[in-house]
Parts: structure tokens; sequence; C-alpha cells
């Protein structure tokens, strides 16, 4: 008797959690864990789109491409471009209850801004010389020298507004109990499994259609795709070879978004014999592209036509090596390998959708022009390690990497990845160095007339495709299953699935 | 070894059956290992992959690493019939593509498949070995894809065909270490017994409280990934076992008769242990070597499927077997091929060492 009872709550209480969970919660399915849920602190988008849900960033980048106000409602420059005035929301209140106002967002910038927090995208910022309060709700950011993507940097979601109080009271903590302005709050975290989140009732903007939203932790795509299949989870990301199974299915459909992310092999160009840009140029004929993104991809990778993925600002087209290997063994030749020579290829292993077969098919493609590459590949963090470390204890020869340029200005994907400044610890990782990039880059961040800057990256980009500065691979699209009872899901370009205006039936 | 199989039996060799009998021993022997059926079958699992191993390039129809990016996914027995354009008998293929807008196409023409063909050339045993000749392989320009093809369009059984060897080789080389490093220190354990014996057997029992497949991973952890690195790590990994069988083989050997008369003699210990009493523990040793085989194949392809083991583009079993879980929903067929081959070879040798057991284990004689 007393056991039926207890079965009886039991099932009873299932029913519950589950059509609740069903009707009012999405549930998202992620590859990974988030690392931290401080918005200051992951450097990776599955961590960021969690905390794209709890925080909020002063502007915000419109799928659309535009950049629009957010917590901020508008700004003025000074004519010399140095000093930036914004102004900011007034009806804004974090989960806590405590008031956004202009000192939290000095609390929360200046925290972003220290150097010795090691936070992955200071860097974004590092021109912002002083925040100052002008009053409750007016901010000022005085700035170094003219910098043109600032506004672009500011809607990257690791410049989001965090309280400074919160973040002196629990420190480290903060990671684990997030406390932000977005229309969700933090519930729990079971670390590894999933990341709970309630709609957040006080809420300035429009309110979400869901009561909650969750992010599974499930690192295998065949599992994730049964998943959605089954109704277990909403909307999950999947692999090339999965689309054609999952589209199958009437309950479920599969979004083909257009991402930032580009996907590239990078040269030590500091080592031989890379040095040789017909080394590198008889690499960029030896491998076809094409055939690898119709073929392994399904049609699901774009070419790369430049360094840039197109979507971002300042991307210009500016062709793709064709595939052409008589003309890779007769600028082998030339260079003085006319038997080749042999290199390691390292590559990350289930990181990016077929990440690891693509890096085969490459070495089989430059084995037919007599490079004979040997693949190398290790777990993820060890492997960013590895391709970070400075010059003198970097061994890296080629590897694979991608970038997601998550600002919509190429200023972020091509200086970070090609000034001469940024050689490793930060991230041009193939010590590329090339003067009059340099000065086109520096150019190009510190004018405000966009059709110069347009014009400056698109001469970058045509010098870093005569340059042969990559293997260039080609750039994502992003899948995504989503069930066909949830409306309103965005899918951003950069990477992060969005419920702040989804809703289920 | 001692040429008295009856020594084989070790600490319970029977007083009666000596060297006068010792044809008829072997024979015994020989009819005991082969008495049940499933040990004939153990025995041919072997011996097809020892074949396989041993004439790779010469049975695989293709390079295990040739991709044909026009042909991935392929499954088998797409594009194969058993009859001819005019009705002959016989295997017959035809081209197959499968491209992301058009799907798989099969090919008009149909081309026969034949034994001894001329294909791509080949080098074997270090370089020693040379030819062009293939067991069979299609005339015609297409391919005959046997166990279909994988996300790269690589012929699956060829690889299949050459990942046998480091499969194989792991074993073995884990074996040497295991035997050549566990059996002298078990054997010294047991023979010299007392202090020594409770220091190494505390060592032994430190690296017994980790499950074997755990410590060759905390190895490889440590050491680096990469195939010599899993050999390594699972040779090591079979250190103690080898060290507790030996020991305890040594303990039941060592107040013999036989070895209280070679210390009588005046033998000193250490030629007593190796020409006395070692030879009477080898049985246990054969039976636990070819029990150890399947144990490393499985853990070599353990620690591949983690991604711990071979590099691409390297046929290992376990890696491919990862892979082709990648694609079970689309191609099912790319993961299960490598995976019968490990259970099949596996079983083999599980089988083997039962049997094995058995002729050795004069109690279970007759």
């Amino acid at each position: 008797m007393f056991h039926r009872s207890i079965r009886t709550v039991l099932a009873l209480a299932m029913t519950i959690t589950l059509s609740w969970s069903m009707a009012q919660t999405l549930v998202i399915a992620q590859g990974t864990d988030p690392g931290s849920l401080d918005a200051h602190v992951p450097s990776d988008s599955p961590s960021a789109t969690v905390t794209s849900h709890i925080f909020e960033t002063l502007y915000r980048w419109e799928p659309t491409g535009e950049i629009v106000p957010h917590l901020a409602t508008g700004h003025e420059v000074s004519s010399d471009g140095l000093v930036w005035t914004l102004s900011l929301r007034d009806d804004v209140v974090f989960h806590n209850g405590a008031p956004f106002n202009a000192e939290v967002v000095k609390g929360s910038m200046d925290r972003f801004l220290d150097l010795d927090n090691g936070f992955p995208f200071t860097f974004l910022l590092t021109r912002v010389q002083e925040v100052e309060v002008v009053d409750d709700f007016t901010v000022r950011f005085t700035l170094s020298s003219p910098f043109a993507p600032f506004l672009a940097h500011l809607t990257h979601s690791g410049t989001a507004i965090v309280h400074p109080d919160v973040v002196a009271e629990l420190g480290d903590d903060h990671g684990a109990n997030p406390v932000g302005t977005g229309p969700f709050r933090f519930e729990s975290w079971d670390r590894g499994s999933r990341v709970n989140l309630v709609r957040f009732d006080d809420y300035w903007g429009d309110m979400p259609g869901v009561e909650g939203v969750s992010f599974l932790t499930v690192d295998e795509a065949t599992t994730r795709v049964a998943m959605v299949e089954t109704g277990e989870v909403d909307v999950a990301r999947i692999f090339p070879q999965d689309v054609a199974r999952v589209d199958a299915n009437p309950d479920v459909t599969v979004y083909n978004v257009s991402g930032v992310r580009t996907i590239y092999i990078y040269f030590n160009q500091t080592m031989e014999p890379f040095t040789d840009v017909r080394v590198r140029r008889a690499i960029n004929y030896a491998v076809n592209i094409e055939e690898i993104a119709e073929f392994l991809h399904g049609g699901t990778a774009r070419p790369s036509d430049a360094a840039v993925a197109p979507g971002i600002f300042g991307y210009t087209p500016v062709g793709a090596y064709p595939y052409d290997p008589e003309r890779a063994r007769q600028l082998l030749a030339e260079a003085g390998y006319p038997d080749g020579f042999s290199t390691t290829l390292y590559s990350p292993t289930a990181r990016y959708p077929l990440d690891i077969q693509t890096s085969e098919t490459i070495q089989s493609q430059l084995a037919e022009v007599g490079i004979n590459a040997t693949i190398e590949t290790l777990e993820w963090n060890s492997y960013l390690e590895l391709t970070r470390r400075p010059a003198g204890e970097n061994s890296i020869t080629m590897a694979m990497l991608g970038w997601g340029t998550v600002t919509g200005d190429a200023d972020y994907g091509l200086y970070a990845l090609f000034h001469s400044s940024q050689h490793p610890p930060a991230f041009n990782l193939g010590f590329y160095s090339n003067v009059v990039v340099d000065d086109l880059l520096d150019a190009a961040r510190s004018t405000d007339d966009n059709s110069l800057r347009q014009q400056l990256y698109a001469d970058v980009l045509q010098i870093l495709r005569d340059d042969a500065a990559w293997l260039f691979l080609y750039s994502e699209a992003q899948l995504v299953a989503v069930r066909d009872n949830v409306e309103g899901l965005v899918i951003h370009p950069t990477e992060r699935l969005l419920a702040h205006t989804a809703s289920k039936n | 070894m001692t040429e008295d199989p009856t020594a084989l039996g070790g600490e319970t060799a029977r007083p009666g059956a000596t060297g006068a009998k010792g044809r008829d021993a072997r024979k015994r022997w020989r009819r005991q290992l082969f008495r049940s059926p499933v040990a004939v079958v153990g025995f041919s699992i072997i011996g097809f992959f020892l074949v396989v191993v041993a004439f790779a390039p010469f049975i695989a129809p293709y390079s295990p690493t040739r991709q044909t990016l026009r042909s991935t996914y392929v499954p088998p027995g797409i594009g194969v019939s058993l009859r001819g354009p005019e009705g002959q008998l016989g295997v017959w293929v035809r081209e197959v593509t499968r491209s992301p807008s058009a799907g798989v196409v099969v090919g008009e023409d149909a081309y026969p498949v034949r034994l001894l063909v001329r294909g791509e050339r080949w080098t074997w045993f270090f370089g020693l070995v040379s030819s062009e000749w293939k067991l069979f392989g299609v005339d015609g320009p297409v391919r005959f894809y046997v166990m279909g093809t994988d996300e790269q369009g690589r012929d699956l059984l060829s690889r299949l065909i050459h990942g046998a060897w480091i499969s194989l080789f792991i074993g073995l080389i884990a074996i040497s270490i295991g035997a050549g490093i566990g059996v002298p220190v078990g054997a010294v354990s047991g023979f010299y017994a007392g202090t020594t014996d409770l220091v190494i057997q505390r060592l032994i029992d430190i690296m017994l409280a980790f499950p074997g497949i755990l410590l060759a991973i905390v190895l490889v952890a440590t050491f680096g990934t990469g195939l010599r690195n899993v050999m390594i790590a699972v040779g090591i990994a079979a250190i103690p076992i080898y060290a507790r069988l030996v020991r305890g083989s040594v303990l039941s050997v060592r107040n013999r008769e036989y070895v209280e008369a070679a210390r009588a003699l005046g033998l000193r210990s250490l030629p007593t242990l190796v020409r006395h009493v070692l030879p009477n523990v080898m049985a246990p040793i054969i039976v636990q070597s070819s029990l150890q085989m399947a144990i490393a194949i499985l853990f070599a392809a353990g620690l591949g499927f983690l991604g711990l083991g071979a590099k691409p583009p390297q046929p290992e079993w376990g890696l491919m077997l990862a892979r082709g879980r990648e694609y079970l929903a689309v191609a099912p067929h790319v993961a299960t091929f490598p995976g019968l081959a490990i259970v099949v070879v596996v079983l083999g040798f599980n089988l083997v060492g039962d049997a094995l057991r058995d002729a050795l284990d004069p109690r279970l004689a007759r």
C-alpha cells in the first residue's frame, strides 16, 4: 500500500515535471559544458551561449548585421574620435534586485579591462584608457587613439555588464552563481550535465515566451541527434553527416545558417620550408577544397575566398586558389623541393565538424604532390596550449584552427590573427609578419570612414591571399536541428543559440 | 625449455610419465589440444589472422589510405551483381558514386572481378617484397568495395587488412614487455621468498589495484599518445599479472625434490631457478600469454577508440570503430566491420588460450 502510494506520487510528480518542462522549458543540447558562467571569463561559444542569456552587452549585433543599442540608448563621439559618451537605460535591474547604472558599467568595465584578471577578450578594448561616470545614466569612455570597431566590440558577449558588488562579494564563485540583467536568471548548474535558467520576471525588455531554458551537455553528436528526434531536447547542434537523417523526421527541421567561423590551417612562417611563399602557395594549389566542401562536408562548408567569412564588415572576396596539383609540384620544384618534404600537420579532433576527417583528406591530397604530412592530434585544451606557446618554445609547423569573427567586424578577425604585435601567446599563431599588413590594419581600426575601412580590409585580404598566409579552407555553416514546436529561436551568426524570443507550443 | 612434455604440466606433473614415452605424450598432447571443435575454430581464426597479416598488401585490393571523396559511405553490396551483362556467373561491379546533390549513383558498365590481377604496386616486409599482383581485383576502371567505404571513400576491407598487423604487433610487444619483466620479477619473488617477496608483492599489489585498462590509460596520458606508447603501456599493465602468476607457480615448485636435489648437488640459487624451476612453470605462462594477447588487442583498440593510440590515418581497428560510430546512423557498416574484426580475433586468442590450458593441464587429461 505504502509502496503503491509512493509510486503514484512519484508518477504524478514525474508527469508534472515532464509536462512542465515540455511545455515551458526550452532544452538546448550543446557539445561541451561551459567552463564558467561569468560573462568575462569563457572564450568558447558554448559557454558564451549560456552567458548571453544571463548577461547583456551595451550594444547588440542583430543577425541582420546592424549594431543597435541594448543596455545603452545611444552614443556621442568627440570629433577626434577619442571620447565616447554613452547614455544608458534607466529601467534595468539585476537579478538580485540591484539597479543598473553608470557606476555599475564603470565597475564592470574596470574589471574587464584589468589585465591582471587575465580575461581572454580584454584585448578587444585595450585602447580604452579610462571609463568615467558622468551622471547616473551616462558613462564616458576615453580612448588612447581612434578606434573604429569600438561599438562592434561592445557587442561581444565577453564585454557584458556584470555587477561589481556581486563580483567583489562572490569572487571566483561568480562563475558558478552568475547575476546579470538578462531575460533569464541562473537557477542551477549540474556540472558536466546541464545548466538551468529561468525567466527573470522583472526583465526590462520583451518577456521571453518560455519559462526557462536548459543547456544540456551532450558531447556525442549522434546522441544529440537521437535526443532531438525523441523530443528529449528541443534544439541541438548536429554534424553534416546526420543532416539527411534528421531532415527526414517530420517533427524536426534542420537549419543551415551561415556562420562567421573560418576554418584554416596556418603555417609557422618562421620555420623552413614555410618561410618560402612558393611553398605556401603550392600547398594551397595542392588541396582541392571545393571537393572537400562538396563531398566530405556534404555542401555545408563554404570554400574560403578571403580570410574572413561573408557577412562580416570588411569582407571582400579575393578569390580562392584553384586546385592545380601540377602548378603545386612546379612551385615546390622552384622552391627547391622537387621531391616534396615531410612535415607535421596538427589537427583538432571533434572540436569542429569533420575536422580530423578534413585533415586526413588534406594529408592525402598533399601526398599527391610529394608533401608527406604526419597528423598529430591532441586533446583540445592541450592543443590550444601547444599552439599558443611563444616563439622559441613553439614547435608547431602547420595546424588547423577555426576563428569566429563574432563582433561582425573584420578588425576582430584580421588584427588578432595577422598583426605582428599579436604573435603567440596572442592569436597570430603562425608568427605572420608583414609591415604593410600591420600598417593597413592599424589604419583601418583608427578611422571611422566606413568606405575607407572597407577598402583597407580589401587590400589586407588581397595581400594575405597573395602571401598564402594560410592554407585557406572554408567557413562553417551552423547546422542546428530544431523541433517544429519551437518558434522564434535565433541562430545567431556568432554561434550563439538565443532563446530570448523563443516560444514552445 | 625441457624436451619432456610432461614437464609442461609443472607442479602437477605425474611421476609415471617420463622421457621414454615422450613421443606418445606429445601425440596425446596434440590430440588434447585439438580435441574440442572450439579449439579448432580458435586455431583457424588465429591462422587466418596470421595469413592476413603476412600477405596484407597482396590480399587487400587497395591502399588503406587512398581516398575517393566521390564514393563516400558506399554500403557493401551496392553496384555488385553475381551475373554478368550476358548472364555469366561471377562477381561483376559497377561504379558507385555518391554526392550530396545526386545521392548514390550506380554506373552503367559492369566489370568482372577476377582472381590474381595487376593493381597498384606494393612493397612489404620492409621493402624486401614488391609486386603489382593482387589476390583479386576488378578487370576495369572501377573499384570493388567488398565491405563498402568510409567517410573518405577509403576501402574498408583494405583498411581492416592493413590494420591487422598493428593489432598483432601491439599484442606481441605488450606480451614481451609483460612477460619479460613480470616473469623474472615473479620468479625471484617466489623463489627467494622472505623480505624480497614481501616488498615485490606489495609493489605488485599497487599495480594490481588499478584495473588494467585504467593503468594503461594513465600511462598513455603520462607518456603521451601514440602507438609506441600504447604498446609499452599495455605491456606494463600486464606485468603484475605475470608476476603474480609466476610467483604462485614458483612457490609450489621451489620445495620439490628435484629442486632440493639441485641444491644438494651444490648448484647456486640463480642457476637452480633458471634451469630447474622456470622450465616447470612455463605452462601457465604460455596459457596466460595467449589470453593476454586477446586482452592486449582489446586494450589497444580501446585506447585507439579513445583517441589515445594510433594516429590517423593509420587503419587501427579501435580508431576505425570510434570514427565509424560517428556515422552509425548513416553508414552502419563503417563501425560494424572493425568491431567484428576485433571481436573475432579476440575470441580466437581466447579460444586458443582455453585449449592450451586444457591441453597443458594433466588433471583434465583423457
